[in-house]
């Protein structure tokens, strides 16, 4: 897929929208698309993409690991707001969120199998027909693993992305939580990643409690997470990337303060990086 | 001939004829005291948030913002279950004018929510004085024929149906039509008498944009109004009323300002009006809530 250069971007939430208005230096926000109407835009929404900040629909309900039938309206909905909000591209998850008619409520993660692989990219093919726009697929924490699995999460994330033709949007707190929760070196996975394919990347804080890490969205980004950003930018030239917080919003300065954490993660990969020659 | 020798429907063509030239030479002459519409002058990205606060919904709403942005930022404390203010901590130097009258009445003891809004008109007289000169609001002399003189010119014609009802009466004949009239012409009166008209047409326009202007602000305060800063949420209660404490953490505060049972939604008895929706210039507070000055932080 093209990619298309983003910046600093964060999750739109009503809660954040002055404070996001106020920020001068985004180039892009994304929006969780099952809580906009198509014909309901917010108003600051507008004004941002007036402003030229690109805004990218992201789905969490597509369950596009599900065995069942992708709804259509649902991507309707995705290809509706990409249309009206010209997004440069829309995002969903590499999770199943329903099955047998129940509604998990969460990013359920996927047995890392051949079979799975293989209804993640009828799925996703199924859905990419009816966007007007390319689509990322994202990577999901995972407090447990299925047993059985044939793959690790970097050759899953490799083979979805290379049969489907999607670009990654990799989401390093997720992989921080899963190294932390489940063990592994979130570092050497990242040098397994199609970072090729990366379209954007999502950074969010969490918490420990009793020893497990969850990926909350509702607390400041940990020094682990940054870090692992600037790894990320030592190897690669991510398009955009961008904040995540969704629940306990921090007042306007501490928000600034977490931007500017990002960005400076950033800087300090990407210095690493063209020290590399590889900017 | 005697207009009350009229037969009935000739008298009620008339008396009709009469009541709608009224009502709209009443509404012809409030649209000319409140002045000249146009654009939105440049000074109005000048106002702070209780001037616009004033504009907005007049004196009690200048007094309300202060109010509210010296408790979000802790410098007043609210008693418990009740509408007496405390103060809680020093007011800092860089409290604007209407945050330290406010802050100087709690601390000589003039502590009652209800109090300062009684004494609102005088504590404001400050705000309004810029206001008045920029020809934004209306001068009380002005107020007070707005709504009097439209009032007066209908209960005239009140008159004339009361009189010919007493004629109709004397003479037994029918006046079920012209007592509904009557009633209606009653209720027309009372309703100019009513309305709030404490703007100028472009005070009405430089509010218009100011809501337009900050549709990122009413998002927030909408969702989130305990996140705001104190001068943001001034200035949210200024622009678009009283229903953004309806958010979660503003429950005691919105208690103690409207403590009536509709308070909650806005009160008309405020001078409030819901706010015109739209969009344009830009995010933030970017056209207008200048500094309100602070109680630090925000």
């Amino acid at each position: 897929m093209t990619q298309t250069s983003l910046g600093l971007g964060i999750g739109w939430r009503p809660e954040l929208a002055l404070d996001i208005a106020r920020r001068s230096d985004l180039g892009f926000v994304e929006i969780i698309a099952e809580n906009i109407g198509s014909d309901s835009i917010p108003e600051p929404l507008l004004e941002l993409k007036n402003r030229g900040v690109q805004i990218i629909p992201h789905g969490i309900s597509l369950s596009l690991g599900g065995a069942e039938p992708i709804a259509p309206d649902r991507v309707r909905h995705l290809a509706e707001l990409a249309t009206r909000l010209d997004s440069p591209l829309v995002s969903e998850h590499i999770a199943f969120v329903r099955a047998g008619g129940i509604e998990a409520g969460h990013l359920l993660p996927l047995p890392r199998t051949r079979a799975v692989i293989d209804v993640v990219v009828e799925n996703v093919r199924a859905v990419r027909n009816l966007l007007p726009v390319p689509m990322a697929l994202e990577n999901v924490a995972a407090l447990f693993a299925w047993p059985n699995g044939e793959m690790d999460e970097a050759k899953f994330l490799d083979d979805i992305l290379g049969q489907t033709g999607a670009g990654l949007l990799l989401d390093v707190a997720n992989l921080w939580a899963n190294a932390r929760n489940l063990g592994g070196d979130a570092v050497e996975l990242l040098r397994r990643l199609p970072l090729d394919r990366l379209a954007y990347v999502h950074v969010a804080g969490g918490e420990e409690r009793d020893g497990t890490y969850y990926d909350t969205h509702a607390a400041n980004v940990p020094e682990g997470v940054l870090r692992l950003l600037s790894e990320l930018c030592a190897r690669a030239d991510p398009p955009g990337v961008m904040l995540e917080r969704d629940d306990r919003f921090p007042g306007g300065a501490e928000l600034n303060r977490e931007l500017d954490a990002i960005a400076d993660a950033v800087a300090k990969g990407h210095a690493r990086f063209s020290r590399a020659g590889c900017i | 001939m005697n207009v009350l020798d009229l037969r009935g429907p000739e008298f009620l063509e008339l008396y009709i004829v009469l009541l709608v030239g009224t009502i709209a030479a009443a509404i012809v002459f409030r649209r000319l005291l409140r002045g000249a519409g146009g654009d939105p002058p440049q000074f109005a990205s000048q106002l702070d948030c209780y001037e616009i606060a004033y504009l907005s919904g007049g004196p009690r709403m200048a007094v309300d913002a202060a109010i509210a942005s010296l408790v979000h930022c802790q410098a007043l404390g609210l008693e418990r279950l009740g509408r007496r203010l405390r103060t809680n901590r020093p007011l800092p130097e860089s409290a604007s004018p209407m945050e330290r009258v406010i802050y100087d009445h709690v601390e000589r003891g003039h502590a009652n929510v209800g109090r300062l809004h009684l004494m609102a008109r005088s504590l404001t007289e400050g705000l309004a004085g810029r206001l008045r000169a920029a020809d934004l609001v209306l001068m009380p002399d002005r107020i007070l024929l707005i709504r009097l003189v439209p009032c007066v010119l209908i209960l005239a014609i009140l008159a004339l149906g009361i009189t010919k009802i007493a004629v109709g009466l004397s003479r037994n004949r029918p006046v079920v039509f012209l007592v509904l009239l009557c009633l209606f012409t009653c209720g027309m009166a009372m309703w100019f008498a009513l309305q709030s008209a404490h703007r100028t047409r472009a005070g009405d326009r430089v509010l218009s944009a100011l809501r337009d202007g900050n549709s990122a602000l009413r998002t927030t305060a909408r969702s989130a109004p305990a996140n705001l800063g104190h001068s943001d949420l001034a200035l949210a209660l200024a622009l678009f009323g009283p229903a953004i404490l309806a958010g979660a953490g503003m429950t005691e505060l919105r208690r103690a300002l409207w403590p009536q049972p509709n308070g909650a939604s806005g009160g008309s008895g405020s001078g409030w009006s819901g706010c015109s929706g739209g969009s344009s210039c830009g995010g933030g507070s970017s056209c207008g809530g200048g500094g309100c000055g602070g109680c630090g932080g925000g």
